[in-house]
């Protein structure tokens, strides 16, 4: 058997997958124990697929380990061992030296027990905080991404009008078809009214709806997705009525900036 | 650390070897889980469900008959598939393959929340759509090579090889050599 064209077969992945019959798969098995050059190249693709997979998942929360592990482990509490007295100082002596080292045991077990509990519950909020900031961490992390892509064009929109105050900032990205609005430089918008992003042509001049710009926790950005096939000339943000408007109240045009 | 030495410490069943088991592994098989029941929340509880069987079916992982990870991965696709099967969308497994775990990456990105799809999104993207078709119904929704290749509609050997090409493809792009 040629090693390299057996590898080329394709056989190996699907050996890995587990779409092979079981025959098949035994056939693989015994030529991957006689060549390590296969046994290598089968760890290879079984990480890849491994990483794949693992890249697939959405966060998995240290509470889903500490249920499995309960539910495993639940019966296994660390049995006290028993201290057998020989009767020969008599039977009361025996009982009442048992009755005194139980009361000393159960009180040190109870002590130790509640350490144990006091221990486990600010591991479990330590793994909460790294959760959150592991978390945090990773944000930040594709928010520099985003803004540092070399796609990336940040774009100044200045105030209009009677908002000279007023700015924003979009961050477009042309490959990905997202653009990313701060919001900070804009005032609180008033109740019953929302700010609306718009796309404009130009000439003439043709707004297009992008979508509301909902206050949010995160920081003041807001992320939306463009459609690839739009002509942006320029971005401006209304104050529209809450829901939104299917025109822009030019009035209320607050900042506008030409890409 | 080979399988069989990892196999050898996970035989031994104590709580160590169920964290190694859980550390190295419960992060893949969750992506496995939630590329076919596309809910966090009930995932969570097959994961579970995994977990538990395969601590408790280790005597009957047979090496001769495959690799660990296709053993692990087979049981929660199973256990995934059971329960969407269970849900009022009583769908057959055909039908599982609308969405692929391209979609599932791109949910998860802009549910801003997840941490592990942002870095490998930008690989998969890089993928050929035919790749990620591939690779989703063989891995993921555990399509024998005989059922792939009838859903796709070319043949086996085809098949085999523009597999083996994606695969190829991924280890390049996840610098797995």
């Amino acid at each position: 058997m040629k090693i390299k064209e057996y590898i080329e077969s394709g056989i190996l992945e699907l050996y890995v997958y587990g779409a092979l019959e079981e025959a098949e798969s035994k056939e693989v098995k015994k030529k991957i124990d006689l060549h390590p050059e296969l046994q290598a190249e089968v760890e290879a693709i079984e990480l890849a697929l491994h990483r794949l997979a693992s890249g697939t998942a959405s966060y998995l929360p240290a509470t889903n380990y500490a249920k499995i592990k309960a539910q495993l482990f639940k019966n296994k509490q660390p049995k006290s061992k028993i201290i057998r007295l020989i009767p020969i100082i008599g039977y009361a002596a025996g009982l009442s030296l048992f009755v005194t080292l139980s009361g000393i045991f159960y009180v040190k077990n109870q002590s130790v027990k509640q350490e144990l509990k006091q221990i486990v519950n600010s591991k479990e909020r330590i793994e909460l905080e790294n959760e959150r900031l592991v978390s945090l961490e990773q944000e930040y992390q594709s928010k520099i991404d985003f803004l540092t892509d070399k796609n990336t064009k940040a774009i100044f929109l200045p105030g209009q009008g009677n908002y000279q105050e007023s700015f924003a900032q979009a961050f477009l990205n042309t490959s990905d078809n997202k653009v990313v609005i701060d919001l900070k430089g804009l005032p609180e918008a008033p109740k019953g009214m929302v700010y609306q992003l718009w796309s404009l042509e130009l000439n003439p001049l043709t707004p297009t709806n992008l979508g509301l710009l909902e206050p949010s926790t995160d920081n003041g950005f807001v992320s939306i997705n463009i459609n690839p096939n739009l002509t942006t000339e320029a971005f401006g943000i209304t104050l529209e009525p809450a829901g939104g408007s299917a025109t822009p109240t030019l009035e209320r045009l607050y900042t506008l900036g030409k890409v | 650390m080979t399988q069989d030495e990892l196999v050898t410490l996970i035989n031994k069943k104590d709580e160590q070897a169920f964290d190694y088991l859980y550390d190295m592994y419960a992060q893949s098989l969750f992506g496995v889980i939630e590329n076919i029941i596309k809910n966090k929340a009930q995932s969570e509880d097959v994961l579970q469900e995994v977990m538990v069987k395969i601590w408790r079916n280790l005597p009957q992982y047979d090496p001769e008959k495959g690799r660990f990870f296709t053993w692990i991965v087979n049981i929660a696709r199973n256990s995934a598939i059971d329960k969407y099967r269970s849900k009022a969308y009583k769908k057959e497994r055909q039908n599982l393959d609308a969405n692929n775990f391209v979609h599932s990456i791109e949910t998860h990105a802009s549910l801003n929340n997840q941490v592990n799809s942002i870095g490998i999104e930008k690989f998969i993207k890089k993928l050929k759509p035919a790749c990620n078709k591939i690779i989703d119904l063989l891995f993921f929704k555990g399509f024998t090579h005989k059922e792939a290749s009838e859903n796709l509609k070319i043949p086996l050997g085809t098949l085999k090889t523009r597999n083996r090409a994606c695969i190829h493809e991924l280890r390049n792009l996840l610098q797995v050599k």
